[in-house]
This record gives structure tokens, C-alpha cells and sequence, in this order.
């Protein structure tokens, strides 16, 4: 059932940015769930802030672990698997940035404060 | 529209900064230039221009420092932009010249200074502008909000006093307010333009806004997602009173907020009619309701 | 070429072309599974909708010309702009994409047919299908009128009460069954089906760009597919989803369009991008530059995408934090694209192009995309887009980025690729006249539609009144509209005129490098009489004489061997020849089967929901007929591939494309069931009125019961492939006995909890959603449970061996999935209410 072993290199073209999806899903989908638990600016957010720095920090450097990995495999390629190990490198090192792109907000904005942080209207 | 943007002008400032506070500084909605032009090309693209900027939904017409802030950075990126496209369309051009000399510069310089590092550094640019404290506005749920209820296709508004208004927004000039919103049915946008952004109006949700009207006057304002027929039609307007009028003008408000406003006027349109008769022809002929 | 090979190819030429093509007689048409039949059938049908599309904008600009318009009322005004962008997107983009990738696709990677023809077949009559409904609305009055999007609560039933909204969802949903066969099919296709030699790294640039392009049609739709299902069984049996009384939330709608909605626009942009990699090449006289940074440029693209879809809903009361995730995305998706745009520049300058015809659309392309992509930039700073969104200036936003980017290279390679349609070309004609009306007419359109928005019109508004300073922008809206119309026409005339009358040209007229252009032209039904090796990706370059060569056989695959179609099929990484893919013959068993699917849509539609059950049950009998016309009665010999090699038919292949079919399969459906849980939780945590006045009633026992019938069916199954590979025949029927009883159970015990065990439906979004889950869960387990019982038939009558094993196989991973998101959904559906009480 598993795939050949050249079709698995290919999955290594969606390694990195398979990382950057997951990341995004963490990031934003926790972030919505503890607002949607009720973490506001005055309480709750600060632990909030710091499960997701952790989380950002853990990825960006799954996505270190990743890279090194991918670099080990290109230098042992063969000449038929040679581009597909060098754009797997390329695309790991492409998603290492978009994750720390994606994950500044969390420094640097107030956690859950926005437009509907008020309770719905009893009337 | 650079140039013209720059045409010197006797009366006012004219680098685009300055040019935004002359249109900022228009003392009503419907804005006439008061400054004599020296150049009559001036004259020509001012008045050009500031006839296209003004109107009463007006985004470049700002009458609050929200709508500045973000006409100001409108104009900014239209100039970046510019550039940025002039810059792409010269070299695409350029490149048709026959190639007189050999073209004989790294790639991977290319692709890495302007593909890469150029679009990076002024993203990265653009994102700290927008994420600046001050450019999102805080919006705290605020006790005194004033309550606005969207329905198709009119709005009502319950004041901290308790009183109510229908299709007209009282409001203090020159401090911050802040409005609660919501629907009553389907989705709707809270939307004065000239004050600053807009806002949906989601039933079983409360938004919260916070504008300011720099001066009193009125604003006119409008539904801004589609809720149906009458979405064109569902306007309101927002009336800036100085703060030592507010309260009395509220209490006259009211008294006078009996009527509720006409729904849409139902028009014969000649083309629909026509397509309605064929339409409800063919049904019948297929045995369809 | 040499008398010799001259007679060679003629013979080759009688011999393959009365094979491939669809059959003559009166109805053969209809059973047609020929790529390239199909794909102009798509084509054409496509530019139908578009110029019925481009009708329908007309209507809207002549609304608009002037203040206070009485053209037409507010409700046909509604239907008139709806139609527009449902037409454009689903009916028009979509379609023609799926048309080009049928028809170039071979012949990019060297072979004479896609994975699965009577899946493109299938694909083509259910496209066909939903777009008749959809026009059949248009033309009795009821076409939807909720907009494009469809946001609830507005397309729900109180506010929508006929059947325009129900129209939309069946009909797009019925249009999307062929979106998602036609993904499936190209990501199999890219990965296997190519000619010899053809490594990744020597796959034209184009076939990546379509590889990109399937992979997010695949995770793209089903968002939009659960979406419709969920809003019409809201209105049609009153599930709750987005009534925010009962625990509903209308925001879910947004978030599930938006996120199909999002990525659908860039898979409508990458071919487009594609097609500018392909042409500008040819027309700049050298080869793409940096070709490994577009590969890499564009799967980046292709993910990045999937994290914008909230830039959509940026005024919707959303926290300050997930607006600048997605604020941060839409502005880093521009890295990728400013990439390709510097390559295709770089290409430029270091090429001597000319501007032929394609090439002025090319460079129409980068004068309104980029103007599209740096107002992208604009919209995607939060507070810039609270002013513009849903007016004008997102409108002009659009049209730039979707016109430029796809329908102008769309043009170009009509123009390009013109000589592989018809055999002719010429460069006089009123082609330069209309791009010129059609450019200009464009920019005046649309360019000061940008002030007409920062004015403060608003979108969607059927009439406006005077003094805004909305007259005179849209004034000139309206003539640029109609002078692009204008421009339209004559390009399509000249398109025709070109195709009766322009001379005929030698063959590569263009003397481009890929293997499209190594076939006589106009292109005969089967591409090639035999198969190239290539070593590069430029094969016409490196031999100009492989087209000759390839035409008399001295490929792979050289003419027919016995009565059945076939192709290569290769490694998917290093291009190794690996199987010989057999082809099927036409059949009427993809009309056959997409009638009555569209049966279920249509007597759902008109609330004959018995009809709808007893259809389905005929598709699912029709879709096991022809499962059952694939693979071998008998383990088949190798056989001659050329070049002394000798291959096996992929029925007694590992890594058949048919088992890579599954695969994909089995990513659509995780991502629509992924998007389902996400649907869940969506509700529980952030809709109103919640928690429920009721929960499900605690049910451990049925709960293990129901987790130990699925686990024993995953592993019975995977048992049977197990059994099957030791050629022990009565332990591989008991296994699948096992595995179909096993099914029965998981699917009686998933059924238990919404018929006797959860709240009513219709009481709250909660045990909506239960239901929901509990049908997905069923309905995976019932097909587990038919396909064991299939699989079994075939077995008995010698379908299945250890080398042909592709049935068990596929039938083992179904029933993987079904175990292992049954198991999800149990737990999901029994432990929520008991965090939720606490």
C-alpha cells in the first residue's frame, strides 16, 4: 500500500509547505477556539499568547529539522532524483519564512480584542 | 495622475499629503473650492480632481480621522503602484527593442533582488503600516454604544437614553462614538463612508464600530452588502451635532421618528415586465407554479 | 521525410486513426471518450457560457449607464448579476480550464490519452447537465438572485423562498461532480501517464502548472460541495446550519465558500500563468528562464492560497489576530507570483521577441494583471479594504486580476495553439483590431471603476441616484463595456474565419519545443502513431526529426496491438517506462451514469425527494457496471513496448493509475470531511444560542460496538489483499464476507444515533450536525460494505489474482478511510456532549 519509493520522493515537494498549512491551521484555528472559549484581552490571553508563540516556535523549528533532513537526502541523491530532492530543499526553506511571516501577528497584536469581543445583545 | 496631483495651486499645500488635507479641509459634503488657482492647467486638474474626489459616500472626501488616515494611504500606495507598474510595462517593452547588445546579467540576481527581496521589503513594510496601533481601531466594548438594527432595508437606532430613530444617526461632532450593530434578518454593512470604515450587520452577532466626525454636519451612509431588493435603496444618514446641541437635538429626533421610512417604491420596468410574462407563460405551459 | 517513412506513417495513420476516434454512426457521438473530442467539447461549450456571461454583463452596464435607470427592476437586476458571476466562475473559467488540461495534457507529456477517458466523459455530460439547469432558470425567471456567493441568511428559505437558490446548489453542485472527476483524473495523469524519459524535471512547465492546478481543485471544492449540501437541506428540511436561532451561523457559509472561493481564483489564474510560461518562450526564441523557481514559485502558490479565504470577510467582526493572519497571507502570496512575473521578464529581455499576435495578449496580460495583483495588494491591508470592500473598487479588482490573468493568455493560446486545432493560421484578419477593442474597451470599464468604488458605490445596486458623482464613471463603464463587447465579437469571428480560411501551415509553424507540436496537424485522434523517449524537456529541439520519426513508428507503443487503445505509463518521478495503461473503448456508460445524477439533482429540486433515493441507487448500479468493465479476466504476459522493452498492463500493476485514482479520491473526500468537523466545531464554539436544550442520550455500548464493527471491517479487507497475495482464494472470500458483514453493522450503528438516539434535526444546529456526521459516516460504511460484495463477484469470476490485485487493493483502502473517519466521527459524536456538559 505504501508508495513506491520514488513516487515518496514526491511527497517530499509538499513536505515544507505541508508544515506551513499545519502551522496556519495551529495558529489561527487555536486562536479562534480560545476566543470562541471565552480568552479575552484582560483575561486569558497572555496564556493564550503563550501556547501559540510556543506552538509557532516548535514549528519553525520542525521546519529547521525539516530542512536539514532534505539537505542530508539531496546530497546523497542519484542524478534521476536530484531535482526533486533540490526543489523539496527550496520549497522547505520557501515555507520555513512563510511560517515566521505567518505567525508574526501573534508577537505582535493583542490577543481575541477586535469588533465583536461584546457579548450578543439579550434585547 | 501623479503629475496632476502635484500641480502647484496658490491656495493650498500640494504634495499628495497636503493635497488629501485639501480636500480634508472642504467644510461641507458637497465641497467647493475656495482658494483661487494660479495656473490654469492647475485649475483645470484640481478642479478635476476634487470634483472626482468629492461626494457624499466619498471615501477621498474624509470628514473623520479614520477616513484620513485611510485616504492618506490610498494615495500613497496609488503612487507605489504606479511606479511598480510603469517599472513591470517599461522593461516588457524594452525588451522588444531588438537586441542590439547581448543581455548578459545573472538570473539568479534578478530572481533574488527583485523577484525575492524587492516584493518581501515592501510587504513587510506594508504590514507594519497596517498593523500599527491606531490604524485598527480599538474596539472595546464601550457601554454607552449607541444600538443600530439593520432590517430590509431600513435602520433603527436606540440611544443610551432610550430613545430611538429610524434612517438618521445623532451623534457628537468631534469626539468618538461607538455603535453596537446588528441585524434583525440578514446580512447587512454599516457603512459611513466619509467617517471611516465599514462594519456587517450579522444576525446573532454584535459588531462594534468606533468613528468621529471631525466637525458637525450631516454624513450620508448606506447599506453596504446585499440584502435584497431595496439594498439600493437603504440609506441613512449620520447627523454631527456639536456636543452642546447633542442632547437636545436627540429629544427633538425622536418626537419626530414616528413615520417609518417608505419601503421600496415598487417601479414598472418595462424590460421586466415583459420577461415576467414570458417567464410565467412557460411555467404555466409546463405545469410548474 | 524519406518515402519510407512516409508510407510507414500512412500506414500507422489507417491502421490508429479509425481506433481513436469516436464511433460513427448516428449516436457514436454520445459515447465518444477521445481526449481531444472531449476537450473542445468542453471548450466550446464553455465559450457559450461566456458569451452568454458577457450578455448578461451588458444587461448590467446598460442598468448602470445612468442615474435612475429604469431598464430593469430591482428582483431581474438581482437574477441579471448573479448569473453573471455564476456563469463566469463555475460555467465559463472552470469548464474551459478542464477542456484546455483534456486536450493539451497528452500531447504535453507525450501520450495519446488522459488516465481515465469515460471519467473526462462523465465529467463533460454532467458540466453540460447542471449548466442546462442553471441557463433553464435564467430563461423561465427563477435563476438564483442571492449573488455570486449566495451569503446566507439572505439565500436561505425565509428570505428566499422559491427555488432560485436551489437552483444554484444543485445546479453548481452537479457542475462540481465534474470539476472533482476531472482533479482526480489530471492528478493521476500528470503523475503516470508520460511518455519515456519524461522525469519530473523534463515536464513541460505547463503540465506543472496543471499538476498545481488539480491538486487545489481537489482540496478546493469540497468546502463549496459540503456548503451546498448543507444549505440546501437547510431549505429544503429545515437543518439549522445557518440560522443563528437555532444554533446555526450564518459567518459558516462565508468560511466554507470563501475557502473554495479563494483558492477557485487562483486555479483559475495558474493555467492562465501557465499558458504565459508556454508561449512567451516560444515567442522570445529561447527557453523559459528559471524554470526551477517557477516549479517552486507555483506549488508555494498553490498552498498559500489556501490560508487567504478570510480576506473575503475582513468586515465581518472578526478579532484583530486572525485579521492579520490573513491580512500577513494575502500580502506573502505575492512573493510567489512576483517570481514567476520576474522570470517571464528576465525571459524577455535575454530573448528576441516579437509581438505577434499571441504575444500582444500576453502583454495585455501583464499590463491588467499586474494592475489586478498591486490593487490585490491595496484590498489586503485591513483598514484600506473596510472602505472598499463591496463596492466598485473590488469589482474592478476582480475583473482586472481574472481577465488579465486568465482570459487574455486564454486568448493568447487560442491564437498559439490555433495550428494544433485547425491546421491553419494566419496573422491578417481583425485580430489586432479586436485586441485593441477589447483592451482598451476593458480598461476603460474597469479602470475608473476603482474611483467609481472609492466614491462609495456600492456593489450590487441596480440603480443609484444623481449627485453622488457616480454618473459619469459609470457612463464610461458602460461604453468601455460595450466596445470590449464589441471586441469580443470580432475576436470570435476572426477565430472562425481563421478556421475555414486561413492557409494551411507546415506543421510547428512556431518552431516551439514541446511535444504538442510533434504531431501533423490538425492533430490526429490518437497524437501519435508511436511514443517518444525524451531527454530533455525541449525534445523538438533536440531532434528536429523525432515528429517523422514518431509518426512511423520507431517510438514506444508503434500502432495498435489488438483491437484496444493504450499508452505509457511511467515512473512518477524519473520517467521510467513502468506499464502499458490500457485504454478503454467509447461507451455510453458515462451518459449513462451522469443522467441519472442529474435525475437525483433535478427531482430534488422539485422537492421529489423519493425519486432522488431511487436514482441514486440506479447511478450507484451504473457506476459498478462499468467498474466492472475494467481489468483482465486473466494474469496477461508482457508485452512489446519498443525500444526492446517488454511491460505489463497496468490491471497487474502495483501503482496502476487506477489505485492512484483512489488515492486522490480518498484526499477529495478527507477534505470534505475535514471541512465537515471543521463545520462542527465552528458551530460549538463560536455560533449563538448555544449549548442545545438537548444532547445525544449517552450510548457507550452502541458507541464500542460501532468502533469495533469498523476497526474489524478496516482490517478485515486488509486481510482479503493479504490473502489475495498468497493466491489462498476461499480465505480472501471469507475476509471480504467478514469485511461486508462488518459494514452492515457500522452502518446500522451509525444510523442508530440520528433516527433513535439524537434530538430532532430540526431543533438545533447541533443535532444537525450530528445527522450530518452520521450520514457521511454511513454512507462511507454502506459503500465499504458494497464494494466488499463487489470485489467479492469479481473475485469469483476471476477478476482478481496476486498479480491483478488492484481491486482488492483499492476496495482495502476505502475501507481504511471509512474505518478510520467512522472512528473519528463516533468519537466526535458520543465525547462532545460530555465536554460540553462539564
Amino acid at each position: 500500500m505504501i508508495p513506491a519509493p520514488t513516487n515518496r520522493e514526491a511527497l517530499g515537494l509538499v513536505a515544507g509547505f505541508g508544515l506551513w498549512s499545519l502551522t496556519f491551521l495551529l495558529l489561527y484555528g487555536g486562536h479562534g477556539l480560545a476566543c470562541g472559549l471565552g480568552a479575552r484581552p484582560e483575561d486569558g490571553a497572555a496564556l493564550t499568547r503563550i501556547l501559540l508563540l510556543a506552538v509557532w516556535i516548535a514549528m519553525l523549528a520542525a521546519h529547521g529539522a525539516l530542512i536539514v533532513w532534505f539537505v542530508r537526502r539531496l546530497r546523497a541523491a542519484s542524478d534521476t532524483l536530484r531535482f526533486v530532492r533540490r526543489a523539496s530543499v527550496v520549497l522547505a526553506v520557501a515555507a520555513l519564512v512563510a511560517t515566521f511571516w505567518t505567525g508574526l501577528p501573534v508577537a505582535a497584536l493583542e490577543i481575541c480584542d477586535g469588533q465583536s469581543v461584546g457579548l450578543p445583545d439579550p434585547g | 495622475m501623479n503629475g496632476m496631483a502635484r500641480q502647484r495651486d496658490a491656495g493650498a499645500d500640494t504634495d499628495i499629503p497636503g493635497f488629501v488635507e485639501f480636500c480634508h479641509d472642504l467644510p461641507t459634503h458637497r465641497g467647493r473650492m475656495s482658494c483661487p488657482a494660479k495656473s490654469f492647467a492647475g485649475a483645470i486638474a484640481a478642479t478635476l480632481l476634487l470634483g472626482a474626489c468629492s461626494g457624499e459616500l466619498s471615501t477621498l472626501d474624509p470628514a473623520g480621522p479614520a477616513a484620513s488616515r485611510i485616504a492618506t494611504l490610498w494615495w500613497v500606495m496609488l503612487g507605489g503602484a504606479f511606479v511598480i507598474l510603469l517599472g513591470v510595462m517599461g522593461t516588457a517593452i524594452y525588451a522588444l527593442r531588438s537586441a542590439a547588445k547581448e543581455r548578459n546579467f545573472s538570473t539568479r540576481k534578478v530572481l533574488i533582488g527583485w523577484g525575492l527581496a524587492f516584493p518581501i521589503a515592501t510587504l513587510l513594510a506594508l504590514m507594519a503600516v497596517s498593523f500599527l496601533p491606531g490604524e485598527l481601531l480599538p474596539r472595546s466594548p464601550e457601554e454607552n454604544a449607541i444600538r443600530a438594527q439593520a432590517h430590509q432595508w431600513f435602520w433603527t437606532f436606540d440611544y443610551p437614553g432610550g430613545e430611538r430613530t429610524i434612517d438618521v444617526l445623532h451623534v457628537p461632532a468631534g469626539e468618538e462614538f461607538a455603535i453596537a450593530i446588528t441585524s434583525e434578518d440578514v446580512i447587512h454593512s454599516f457603512w459611513i463612508p466619509r467617517l471611516g470604515g465599514k462594519i456587517d450587520a450579522v444576525p446573532g452577532k454584535v459588531n462594534h464600530i468606533r468613528l468621529k466626525a471631525d466637525r458637525p454636519g450631516r454624513y450620508l451612509a448606506t447599506c453596504a452588502e446585499y440584502c435584497g431588493i431595496g439594498h439600493a435603496h437603504m440609506r441613512f444618514e449620520a447627523l454631527a451635532h456639536r456636543p452642546e446641541d447633542y442632547a437636545a437635538a436627540l429629544t427633538a429626533a425622536t418626537d419626530r421618528a414616528a413615520a417609518r421610512a417608505p419601503v421600496l417604491e415598487q417601479r414598472d420596468a418595462p424590460a421586466a415586465l415583459v420577461i415576467e410574462e414570458w417567464g410565467d407563460y412557460l411555467l404555466d405551459w409546463l405545469g410548474i407554479t | 521525410m524519406s518515402e519510407e517513412r512516409h508510407n510507414k506513417a500512412l500506414e500507422f495513420h489507417s491502421e490508429l486513426d479509425p481506433l481513436y476516434s469516436p464511433p460513427k454512426t448516428r449516436f457514436g457521438f454520445l459515447a465518444a471518450t477521445n481526449h481531444s473530442v472531449i476537450g473542445i467539447r468542453f471548450m466550446a461549450t464553455a465559450i457559450g457560457f461566456f458569451l452568454i456571461g458577457g450578455i448578461l454583463a451588458m444587461l448590467i452596464r446598460a442598468q448602470l449607464a445612468g442615474p435612475n435607470t429604469q431598464f430593469l427592476d430591482p428582483g431581474q437586476y438581482s437574477q441579471v448579476f448573479t448569473m453573471h458571476g455564476t456563469v463566469m466562475m463555475f460555467l465559463f473559467a472552470i469548464p474551459l480550464i478542464e477542456g484546455f488540461a483534456l486536450y493539451m495534457l497528452p500531447k504535453l507529456l507525450g501520450a495519446r490519452d488522459l488516465a481515465f477517458p469515460r471519467l473526462s466523459a462523465f465529467g463533460y455530460w454532467c458540466y453540460l447537465s447542471g449548466g442546462l439547469i442553471l441557463l433553464a432558470a435564467l430563461l423561465f425567471g427563477v435563476a438564483p438572485d442571492s449573488g455570486w456567493f449566495m451569503y446566507t441568511p439572505l439565500s436561505s428559505k425565509p428570505y428566499s423562498p422559491g427555488i432560485n437558490a436551489d437552483v444554484w446548489l444543485l445546479g453548481v453542485t452537479v457542475v462540481e461532480v465534474s470539476a472533482a472527476c476531472a482533479a482526480i483524473e489530471f492528478m493521476a495523469t500528470v503523475l503516470k501517464v508520460r511518455t519515456g524519459g519524461m522525469a519530473l524535471s523534463k515536464m513541460p512547465i505547463l503540465a506543472w502548472y496543471l499538476w498545481a492546478t488539480s491538486a487545489m481543485m481537489l482540496v478546493g471544492f469540497p468546502p463549496l460541495i459540503l456548503g451546498s449540501i448543507m444549505l440546501e437541506v437547510e431549505r429544503a428540511f429545515g437543518l439549522p446550519f445557518f440560522d443563528p436561532d437555532k444554533g446555526g451561523d450564518p459567518l459558516l457559509w462565508q468560511h466554507l465558500f470563501w475557502l473554495f472561493g479563494h483558492p477557485e481564483v487562483y486555479i483559475i489564474f495558474l493555467p492562465g500563468a501557465g499558458i504565459v510560461s508556454t508561449i512567451l518562450p516560444v515567442f522570445a526564441r529561447r527557453p523559459l528562464v528559471g524554470y526551477n523557481w517557477i516549479v517552486a514559485a507555483l506549488i508555494a502558490q498553490a498552498f498559500i492560497s489556501f490560508g487567504l479565504w478570510v480576506h473575503h470577510m475582513f468586515t465581518t467582526g472578526i478579532p484583530d489576530l486572525s485579521l492579520a493572519f490573513f491580512s500577513a497571507a494575502s500580502l506573502l502570496v505575492v512573493v510567489p507570483t512576483a517570481i514567476q512575473i520576474f522570470s517571464w521578464l528576465t525571459t524577455l529581455l535575454k530573448g528576441r521577441p516579437d509581438l505577434s499576435l499571441p504575444m500582444l495578449w500576453i502583454y495585455g496580460f501583464f499590463f491588467i494583471f499586474v494592475t489586478g495583483g498591486l490593487t490585490g495588494v491595496m484590498v489586503a491591508i485591513v483598514p484600506f479594504d473596510w472602505q472598499v470592500h463591496d463596492t466598485h473598487f473590488v469589482v474592478a479588482h476582480l475583473h482586472y486580476v481574472l481577465v488579465g490573468g486568465f482570459v487574455f493568455p486564454v486568448l493568447a493560446g487560442i491564437y498559439h495553439w490555433m495550428p494544433l486545432f485547425t491546421g491553419r493560421r494566419s496573422d491578417k484578419g481583425l485580430g489586432v483590431l479586436a485586441f485593441w477593442l477589447v483592451f482598451i474597451g476593458f480598461n476603460l470599464t474597469f479602470f475608473i471603476m476603482h474611483l467609481t468604488g472609492l466614491l462609495g458605490m456600492p456593489r450590487r445596486v441596480y440603480t443609484y441616484a444623481e449627485g453622488l458623482g457616480w454618473e459619469l464613471p459609470n457612463l464610461v463603464s458602460s461604453i468601455g463595456g460595450f466596445m470590449s463587447a464589441v471586441g469580443f465579437g470580432l475576436v470570435l469571428i476572426d477565430v472562425l474565419v481563421q478556421w475555414r480560411f486561413a492557409p494551411f501551415v507546415h506543421r510547428n509553424p512556431w518552431k516551439a519545443g514541446t511535444l504538442e507540436w510533434g504531431m501533423a496537424t490538425p492533430i490526429p485522434s490518437y497524437n501519435f502513431a508511436s511514443l517518444a523517449h525524451v531527454e530533455s524537456r525541449d525534445p523538438l529541439h533536440d531532434d528536429p526529426d523525432l515528429p517523422a520519426c514518431l509518426a512511423a513508428g520507431e517510438g514506444y507503443l508503434a500502432g495498435h496491438r489488438g483491437d484496444y487503445r493504450d499508452t505509457l505509463g511511467v515512473d512518477g518521478v524519473t520517467g521510467e517506462p513502468e506499464q502499458i495503461i490500457l485504454l478503454p473503448p467509447p461507451s455510453y456508460l458515462p451518459l449513462l451514469t451522469a443522467l441519472p445524477l442529474v435525475g437525483v439533482a433535478l427531482c430534488f429540486l422539485f422537492s421529489f425527494y423519493v425519486g432522488s433515493v431511487i436514482l441514486a441507487v440506479v447511478v450507484l448500479f451504473m457506476a459498478l457496471r462499468w467498474l466492472w468493465e475494467t481489468g483482465l479476466r486473466e494474469d496477461p504476459a508482457p508485452i512489446e513496448a519498443g525500444f526492446g522493452r517488454t511491460l505489463l498492463p497496468h490491471p497487474a500493476v502495483e501503482q496502476a493509475p487506477g489505485w492512484w485514482g483512489m488515492i486522490f479520491t480518498l484526499v477529495f473526500d478527507a477534505t470534505f470531511f475535514a471541512s465537515l468537523l471543521f463545520g462542527y466545531i465552528f458551530l460549538w464554539t463560536i455560533a449563538p444560542n448555544w449549548p442545545p436544550p438537548r444532547f445525544l442520550e449517552p450510548a457507550p455500548i452502541l458507541a464500542l460496538l460501532t468502533l469495533a464493527s469498523l476497526g474489524l471491517g478496516g482490517f478485515a479487507a486488509s486481510r482479503a489483499v493479504a490473502a489475495n497475495r498468497q493466491e489462498r482464494e476461499s480465505s480472501r472470500s471469507s475476509w471480504l464476507l467478514l469485511a461486508a458483514a462488518s459494514g452492515v453493522a457500522a452502518t446500522f450503528g451509525l444510523l442508530a444515533v440520528p433516527i433513535w438516539l439524537a434530538p430532532p434535526p430540526t431543533e438545533h444546529a447541533y443535532s444537525a450536525a450530528v445527522l450530518m456526521l452520521s450520514a457521511y459516516g454511513a454512507f462511507h460504511t454502506g459503500l465499504s460494505t458494497v464494494g466488499s460484495l463487489f470485489v467479492l463477484a469479481r473475485c469469483r469470476r476471476g477478476f482478481v489474482s496476486p498479480l491483478r490485485s488492484l481491486d482488492v487493493r483499492n476496495a482495502s483502502l476505502f475501507w481504511s478511510y471509512s474505518a478510520v473517519s467512522g472512528a473519528i466521527i463516533v468519537a466526535v459524536i458520543h465525547l462532545m456532549p460530555l465536554v460540553g456538559a462539564a
